[in-house]
C-alpha cells in the first residue's frame, strides 16, 4: 500500500508543480462559475427581478397611478424621461394617456425589448404589465366615474394570493444560483483535469519509459496500476477540493450534506480514474490525447447537466444523457443539496457510478502498457 | 519563393501523415455545436419553447372555482405548456420531495366559498428546489390567474354571493323572478365592461429593437458553429505554429540555417504554413457545416476574405507568442489558458450579450468576437467591413512584429 501511494503522490506532485496548474484547477473554473452563475444568479427564494425602464410621457395622474400598479417584488422599475442608447427593456406611455383613460379609449403601451436580452426577464416584465392592466381595469369597472376615481378608499384586492415554497423537510438553506452552478463546473472540471493531466501522465511515462523503469524496482505491476489509479482519483478530488473551498469562502456553496456530498465525489473519482488510465494507455501523442479529452469531458458534462439546468433539455436527451458519468453525478448533487436525502436514496447513484467504474477499470486493465 | 514552397508543401505532407489530432479538434466543434443545437433547436422543442412543464394539482376545493382553474389548462394553448397530473397532498409533497415535478399547485378547501365571499385565499405552490426556470413559470402563472379571478370576483361580488345565497337552499325553491334581479345587475354591468374590454381599454405593443432581418438559411447551427469554430481553429492553428519550437528544441532548426535557407524564409515558410493550413481547416468545417447542419453560409467571397484575414492572425499572433516562450512546454502551459479566456469573453462558450455587463467590453480585445460578428455579417449578406479592418490591420502588425522578433529568437 506504501508503494501504490508513493508512486499516486509523485503523480499529484508533478501535477502540482505544472505552471498553469492553478489556472486549469481554480480560475479558469472561477470564470465558468462567474459567467453561469450571474447567468443564473436568482436566489430561488426571491424570485429574480426583472429590470423595466419606463419612459413616462403622460401628463396626468394616470400614468403614474399605472407605474403604481407595475410595482412588484419581481420587478425592479425605474423611471426614465428619455430613450437611452442601450437598453434591455423600455415601457412608454404614452403622453395622451390619461385623457385616453378618461375618454375611455382603447390605447397600446408600447414595450421595447431589445433582440438579444434575457428572454426571461422579458417574460417576467411582459406577465407584470398584463397583472397590472388587470388590477386597473378592475378598478375602473368598479369605479366608473372618473372624477372621483382617486379619492375612492377600496382599492384593488389581491383576494387570491399565492403563497411559494419548496416542499418541507428538504432544503438545508435555501438555494443560490451558485449553488446550481458550482457543483456543475466541479464536475466538469474533474472530468477535464483527470483525463487531461491524468492520461497525459500516464502517456508520457509509458513513452519515456518510467513505467517500465519503475517495474525494476520491486514494486508490482498490481501496485503500480494502484498507484496510478489512486493519484487520479487524488487528482479530483483535489480539484472538488479547490473548487468546493473556493465555493463556501466566495460563493457561500452549500453542499447539504457534507458527507454524502463528499462520497458522491470520492465514487465519482473512482468512476473515471481508470477511464484516464485507458486513454493515456491508447493514445502515443499528446495532441490527439488532449482532443480526445476536452471532446468527452464536454460531452459528458454537457449531457450530464453539468452546462445548463437539465430541466430545459428535452426528455429524450435526458434519457441519452444516462450513458455520462455526470449525470449520475449530478443527479446525486441534486438529491443531497436540494432534497437532503440520505445514504439510501443516492445509493443507486453510487451503484451505478462504480459500475462505470468497473467497466473503465476493465478496458484501462485490458490495455495498459509500460511500454 | 521557391524555398518557402518547399517548406509548404513539406508541411502539407507532414500534416497529411499524421492528421488524427487535428481531426479530432475538427470533430469537437462540431459535436459542441451539434449536441447544444438538438437541445436548443426549434426541432427538439427547444430554443425559446420550453419543455413540458410536470405540474401537480391537489384539489381540495372540488368545487366550481377549481373546475374553472383545472378547466383552464386544458385549454388548447395550456395544454402545450403543461402536464397536469391530480394527486392527492400527501402524494404531491411526497413526488415534490422526490423531485418528481417542477411545482405541485395545492387549491385550498373552501376555495370556491372565499371567493364568492369575497375572502382572501391561498394557493400554495412547491416548487422542485433543483429546477431554475420551470417553477417560476408555474408561480408567475398562478399569480396572473389569481389578479384576473380577484378582479373578476371584486367586479361581480355582490351578484354571485346574492345568487350564491339563493341557491344555499334547495334550487327547486328558488324562482326565477327572485334571480332575475341580480342577473340584470349583472347583465348591466358586463354591459358597462364592454367599454373597458372591447377593445381592452390598455393594451400592449411590443416591439423588438436591434432585430435583424434573419437571413434565408439561417438556424441554430449558424449560431453555434462559428464560435465553436473559432475556438477550435485557434488550437489547430497553434499546434502548427508550434513546430517552430519544436524545430529549435529538437535540432531540425540548426540543420535547417545549414541550409541555404535564410531566417527570413524560414520564419515566412512557417507562419504561411501555419496561415494556409488555418484557412483549410476553416474550410473543411464550413464543409461540415454545410453538409451536416444545412447552414448557409452566405456570400462566399466575403467569407473567404473573412477567413483569410482572421487565420492570418491567428498564425501571426503564435508566431509572435512563440518568439517569446522559452520552449514548448512553457507555450503548451500557456497558449491553451490564453485560448480559453478569449473564448470565454469573446463569445464562444456563451453569446456576449449573456455576459456579465462588466465584463462584455473584453471581448472587444478577442479575435472570437470579431470573427463571430463578421460570420453573422455575412451569414446576413453583408460585407464584414469593421471585423476584417480591425483583424487585417492587427494580423499585419503581429504579423510584423512576429517577423522581427522571431527573426532575432532564432539568430541568437
Amino acid at each position: 500500500m506504501k508503494r501504490i501511494w508513493h508512486i499516486a503522490f509523485m503523480d499529484i506532485r508533478i501535477m502540482v508543480r505544472d505552471k498553469v496548474y492553478f489556472f486549469w484547477t481554480l480560475l479558469f473554473p472561477l470564470v465558468f462559475i462567474f459567467i453561469f452563475g450571474n447567468l443564473y444568479k436568482s436566489d430561488s427564494n426571491v424570485r429574480s427581478q426583472a429590470q423595466l425602464l419606463v419612459m413616462n410621457l403622460d401628463q396626468g395622474k394616470w400614468g403614474e397611478y399605472f407605474i403604481k400598479k407595475l410595482e412588484s417584488p419581481g420587478l425592479s422599475l425605474k423611471i426614465i424621461e428619455e430613450e437611452p442608447e442601450k437598453y434591455n427593456r423600455i415601457l412608454v406611455i404614452p403622453g395622451d394617456f390619461s385623457d385616453k383613460i378618461l375618454e375611455k379609449k382603447s390605447q397600446q403601451l408600447v414595450f421595447k425589448k431589445r433582440e438579444g436580452a434575457n428572454i426571461k426577464a422579458a417574460a417576467q416584465v411582459e406577465i407584470k404589465i398584463v397583472q397590472a392592466t388587470a388590477k386597473l381595469i378592475t378598478e375602473m369597472i368598479l369605479h366608473p366615474d372618473t372624477a372621483t376615481f382617486f379619492d375612492r378608499t377600496n382599492p384593488f384586492r389581491d383576494i387570491i394570493q399565492v403563497k411559494s415554497g419548496f416542499p418541507e423537510d428538504t432544503l438545508t438553506k435555501v438555494p443560490t444560483g451558485f449553488d446550481h452552478v458550482i457543483p456543475g463546473t466541479m464536475v466538469q472540471f474533474m472530468l477535464m483535469m483527470v483525463f487531461i493531466y491524468g492520461g497525459i501522465s500516464v502517456m508520457i511515462d509509458r513513452q519515456k519509459g518510467n513505467l517500465s523503469r519503475i517495474l525494476y524496482s520491486s514494486v508490482s505491476i498490481g501496485e503500480l496500476w494502484g498507484g496510478k489509479f489512486l493519484g487520479r482519483i487524488i487528482m479530483a478530488l483535489l480539484q472538488a477540493l479547490i473548487l468546493i473551498v473556493t465555493g463556501i469562502l466566495f460563493f457561500r456553496l452549500n453542499l447539504g450534506n457534507v458527507f454524502l456530498s463528499v462520497l458522491n465525489l470520492l465514487v465519482f473519482s473512482v468512476a473515471i480514474a481508470s477511464l484516464s488510465i485507458f486513454l493515456g494507455s491508447v493514445f502515443s501523442k499528446e495532441d490527439l490525447l488532449v482532443g480526445v479529452s476536452v471532446l468527452m469531458a464536454n460531452m459528458f458534462a454537457a449531457l450530464g447537466g453539468c452546462w445548463w439546468p437539465i430541466e430545459i433539455v428535452p426528455q429524450s436527451v435526458r434519457v441519452v444523457g444516462m450513458v455520462s458519468p455526470a449525470y449520475w453525478a449530478m443527479d446525486g448533487f441534486h438529491q443531497v443539496i436540494f432534497f437532503n436525502k440520505g445514504f439510501g436514496d443516492i445509493l443507486p447513484n453510487l451503484l451505478v457510478l462504480l459500475g462505470f467504474g468497473a467497466i473503465f477499470t476493465f478496458l484501462a486493465l485490458k490495455y495498459f502498457k509500460v511500454k | 519563393m521557391k524555398r518557402i514552397s518547399l517548406i509548404l508543401k513539406n508541411d502539407l505532407k507532414r500534416r497529411l501523415k499524421a492528421p488524427m489530432s487535428v481531426i479530432v479538434l475538427l470533430l469537437i466543434p462540431m459535436a459542441m455545436t451539434g449536441l447544444i443545437g438538438l437541445i436548443f433547436g426549434p426541432s427538439s422543442g427547444g430554443g425559446n419553447q420550453l419543455p413540458k412543464i410536470k405540474m401537480l394539482v391537489t384539489d381540495n376545493d372540488k368545487n366550481i372555482a377549481s373546475k374553472i382553474l383545472l378547466g383552464a389548462f386544458n385549454s388548447e394553448q395550456l395544454k402545450d405548456m403543461f402536464q397536469i397530473t391530480l394527486v392527492d397532498e400527501t402524494e404531491g409533497k411526497q413526488l415534490m420531495s422526490n423531485g418528481k415535478a417542477s411545482a405541485l399547485v395545492i387549491i385550498p378547501e373552501k376555495f370556491t366559498n372565499h371567493l364568492l365571499n369575497a375572502e382572501t385565499t391561498e394557493l400554495q405552490v412547491i416548487k422542485n428546489p433543483s429546477e431554475q426556470f420551470l417553477p417560476e413559470v408555474v408561480e408567475e402563472f398562478m399569480q396572473t390567474f389569481g389578479v384576473i379571478i380577484s378582479g373578476i370576483v371584486q367586479v361581480f361580488g355582490p351578484e354571485i354571493r346574492a345568487v350564491d345565497t339563493l341557491l344555499s337552499g334547495s334550487l327547486k325553491d328558488v324562482s326565477i323572478a327572485q334571480m332575475t334581479p341580480f342577473l340584470e345587475m349583472a347583465k348591466q354591468k358586463i354591459i358597462s365592461m364592454e367599454s373597458y374590454l372591447s377593445p381592452l381599454l390598455i393594451q400592449l405593443k411590443k416591439e423588438t429593437t436591434g432585430k435583424k432581418e434573419k437571413a434565408p438559411g439561417v438556424n441554430v447551427f449558424s449560431m453555434i458553429l462559428p464560435g465553436m469554430a473559432i475556438m477550435f481553429l485557434l488550437f489547430i492553428i497553434e499546434i502548427f505554429l508550434r513546430d517552430i519550437l519544436t524545430e529549435r528544441e529538437d535540432g531540425k532548426l540548426q540543420r535547417i540555417m545549414f541550409s541555404p535557407i535564410s531566417s527570413m524564409e524560414f520564419i515566412f515558410g512557417r507562419i504561411i504554413s501555419g496561415w494556409l493550413m488555418g484557412i483549410l481547416a476553416f474550410f473543411v468545417m464550413i464543409l461540415m457545416g454545410i453538409a451536416v447542419f444545412k447552414i448557409s453560409w452566405g456570400n462566399y467571397i466575403y467569407l473567404l476574405i473573412l477567413v483569410t484575414v482572421t487565420s492570418f492572425w491567428i498564425a501571426g499572433f503564435f508566431a509572435i507568442l512563440n518568439a517569446f516562450f522559452k520552449n514548448k512546454n512553457q507555450a503548451g502551459a500557456l497558449v491553451s489558458p490564453i485560448i480559453l479566456v478569449f473564448s470565454a469573453f469573446g463569445g464562444s462558450i456563451l453569446p456576449v450579450n449573456q455576459l456579465p455587463e462588466a465584463v462584455r467590453w473584453v471581448g472587444d480585445f478577442t479575435l472570437n468576437q470579431w470573427f463571430i460578428k463578421g460570420t453573422q455579417q455575412v451569414i446576413a449578406g453583408e460585407f464584414p467591413v469593421v471585423p476584417v479592418g480591425i483583424l487585417l490591420i492587427t494580423g499585419l502588425l503581429l504579423f510584423s512584429l512576429a517577423a522581427i522578433f522571431l527573426q532575432k529568437r532564432l539568430t541568437v
